[in-house]
C-alpha cells in the first residue's frame, strides 16, 4: 500500500460491547473510527460460533434490556430481543417461584425465610444503599452474615453475585450503579440481534470494522496517543504491518493488555498499581446444552437463579421463544455457576463439570429426558478472557493516565450492558473533545 | 501439523473445540483439550485463529 499511513479521528482496540459500541455512537457523530478485531469474530465474550446450525455463545447468555433504552434507542437500531414474562424465577429447595420484576429479592426472601428474616435483610441494604457503602476490608457474606446466617438467604445473594469473592462495598455499588437488570434472549443470536445493526452503522457512517486485524502497539508520544501499530493474523503470522494515526484510542483489550500494549513504562505509576489492585477475575464454569423439547419445568423462559445447590447460579434458556439459534425441534439451555477460588489451582475440571451436570438435571427434573447431549463447555478462569474481567462494583474509570487512551468493557463496569455503557461513556467525552 | 496448547495461557473457554471442524479438539479437561488428536488435524489454522488468549501454537513439521 505504499507505505501511506492511514488516519482517523479513533481507533477502537477491540470489538467488544464496548468498543462497538463506543464506535457506533462516534461514527453516527460523524468521527471516522476504525474497529480493530484481531479475531476472526465480533462481539468479545457476547460473541456468537456457528456450529451444525446451532449459534452457540461464547460467553454471555441473554442480553440486559435496559440496552434498548440506553444505548439501542439512541442509535437508533432496532434491538431483536425477546423477553421472558415473569423475566426471573428462583429455584429454592427443589421449588420454582415466580418473582414479580420490582423487589423480587424482597418478594423471594419473604416467600423463603419468612417476612421477618427478609424485613431485618432488607433495612440492612437500605441502610447500606442509602447512608453507609459497607467496607471493601469484608467479602459481601461476611457483611450479610452480620444479618442472617440462614443459608437460603445467604444462597440468594449468591446465586446473583459470588459473594465470597466480592466485597461488601462493591456489590452495594453494583446495585447502586445498575439497579435491577432484566434479560431477553437475542434473536438470531447475539451477532444478529446486537452486534451485526452497530457493525451496519458503524459501516454506513464511513467508519471501518475490520476482523483478523490485530493491533500490536499502542503508539505513544510525550503522554500522549498518537496511534496505534497493527498487523494482519493469517495462518499463524502477522503479516502486513501498518502504522495507522488518530487523537484518540479506546481499548477494549482489557487494561492489562492495553498496559501491555503501550508500554508500562509510558503510564503513571499510581495508575499501574490501581489497576493491579483492583483488576481480579472470578472463575466460573457455563454449560450449553441441546434437548428434545423444553428441559424447565416452565414455558416461560424465565432466567432461573439456583439456590441450595453444589455449583449451579444460574440458568437461561436462549432458544425460547423461537430465537432461531437451533434447529426446529431443538433446545438450547444455558446453566452457569461460580467456581470457588481455591479451586483455580490445582483446577478439576471433570468434577466441576461432572457436579453442574448433576444440579442440571435435579433441577430440571422429569423433563429431563429431553436432554440430548452437551454442545459446549467453557471454563473461565484467567485474567485473559474471563467471564466478568472484574470483580462486580470494583472497577476502573474510563481515562487512563495517558492523554485520550481510554478503556472500555468490564474492566469499568460489568455484564454486556455495563460494557455497552462505558463505550457511549467514552464516545461523549470524545464527541466534546472533539468539538 | 501438530497444534500445541500452551497450559499456562489457557482459559478453557472451549472455543478451540467449537471451531474445529473435523472434531480433533474435542476433549474438555485442560489435560485433554492439550491433547489435540493428531491424525484428525487438517491444519486449517482455525483453532489458532480464534483462540482469545493466544494459547494455541502450531508446529510446523521440521521446524
Amino acid at each position: 500500500m505504499g507505505g501511506k499511513e492511514e488516519q482517523f479521528d479513533v481507533i477502537v482496540i477491540g470489538a467488544g460491547a464496548g468498543g462497538l459500541t463506543c464506535a457506533a455512537f462516534l461514527a453516527k457523530a460523524g468521527l471516522k473510527v476504525l474497529v480493530a478485531e484481531r479475531l476472526p469474530f465480533v462481539g468479545g465474550r457476547g460473541g456468537v460460533i456457528e456450529k451444525q446450525g446451532y449459534i452457540v455463545s461464547v460467553g454471555a447468555g441473554a442480553p440486559e434490556l435496559k440496552l434498548k433504552e440506553d444505548v439501542y434507542d439512541p442509535l437508533g437500531l432496532p434491538f431483536n430481543v425477546r423477553v421472558p414474562k415473569p423475566n426471573s424465577m428462583y429455584y429454592v429447595k427443589d421449588k420454582w417461584y415466580e418473582v414479580p420484576e420490582k423487589g423480587k429479592l424482597r418478594a423471594i426472601l419473604t416467600e423463603t425465610v419468612g417476612r421477618e428474616e427478609a424485613e431485618k435483610i432488607m433495612d440492612a441494604l437500605t441502610t447500606a444503599l442509602t447512608w453507609c457503602e459497607p467496607s471493601d476490608s469484608i467479602t459481601f457474606r461476611d457483611w450479610l452474615l452480620q444479618y442472617t446466617t440462614n443459608e437460603t438467604a445467604l444462597g440468594i445473594f449468591d446465586a446473583s453475585f459470588p459473594i465470597d469473592e466480592s466485597t461488601a462495598g462493591s456489590i452495594i455499588r453494583a446495585i447502586k450503579q445498575l439497579g435491577p437488570t432484566p434479560y431477553g434472549y437475542s434473536v438470531g443470536g447475539h451477532y444478529e440481534a446486537l452486534w451485526k445493526p452497530m457493525v451496519e452503522l458503524i459501516r454506513s457512517k464511513g467508519g471501518e470494522v475490520r476482523t483478523r486485524c490485530e493491533v500490536t502497539k499502542i503508539i505513544v508520544e510525550k503522554n500522549e496517543v498518537r496511534g496505534v501499530e497493527v498487523a494482519k493474523r493469517e495462518k499463524g503470522e502477522l503479516k502486513e504491518r501498518s502504522v495507522i494515526r488518530s487523537r484518540f484510542v479506546v481499548s477494549n483489550a482489557g487494561p492489562f493488555k492495553t498496559i501491555e500494549l503501550a508500554g508500562e513504562e509510558k503510564f503513571d505509576v499510581g495508575y499501574l498499581k490501581e489497576v493491579r489492585e483492583r483488576i481480579r477475575t472470578f472463575p466460573w464454569l457455563a454449560v450449553q446444552v441441546v434437548s428434545n423439547g423444553p428441559l424447565f419445568p416452565f414455558d416461560t423462559g424465565s432466567l432461573g437463579f439456583i439456590v441450595g445447590k453444589r455449583i449451579a447460579n444460574w440458568t437461561c434458556w436462549p432458544s425460547w421463544g423461537d430465537t432461531g439459534v437451533c434447529p426446529k425441534g431443538k433446545e438450547i439451555s444455558y446453566i452457569g455457576g461460580w467456581i470457588p477460588p481455591s479451586e483455580r489451582n490445582p483446577w478439576r475440571f471433570n468434577s466441576w463439570l461432572n457436579m453442574i451436570m448433576e444440579d442440571f438435571r435435579d433441577i430440571c427434573g422429569p423433563r429431563w429426558r429431553n436432554f440430548e447431549r452437551i454442545l459446549h463447555v467453557g471454563f473461565y478462569i484467567r485474567q485473559e478472557w474471563p467471564m466478568y474481567r472484574s470483580y462486580y462494583g470494583y472497577n476502573i474509570g474510563t481515562k487512563t493516565s495517558i492523554k485520550h487512551l481510554y478503556i472500555v468493557g468490564d474492566a469499568v463496569s460489568w455484564g454486556l450492558y455495563g460494557s455497552a455503557m462505558t463505550g457511549k461513556e467514552v464516545a461523549e467525552d470524545i464527541i466534546r473533545r472533539s468539538r | 501439523m501438530p497444534v500445541k496448547i500452551a497450559k499456562n495461557r489457557c482459559s478453557v473457554c472451549g472455543i478451540c473445540h467449537l471451531v474445529c471442524p473435523t472434531g480433533a479438539i474435542d476433549g474438555w479437561t485442560l489435560e485433554e483439550i492439550a491433547n489435540v488428536k493428531r491424525e484428525k488435524c487438517i491444519d486449517c489454522w482455525r483453532c489458532w485463529e480464534h483462540c482469545p488468549t493466544g494459547a494455541i501454537e502450531i508446529v510446523k513439521e521440521g521446524a
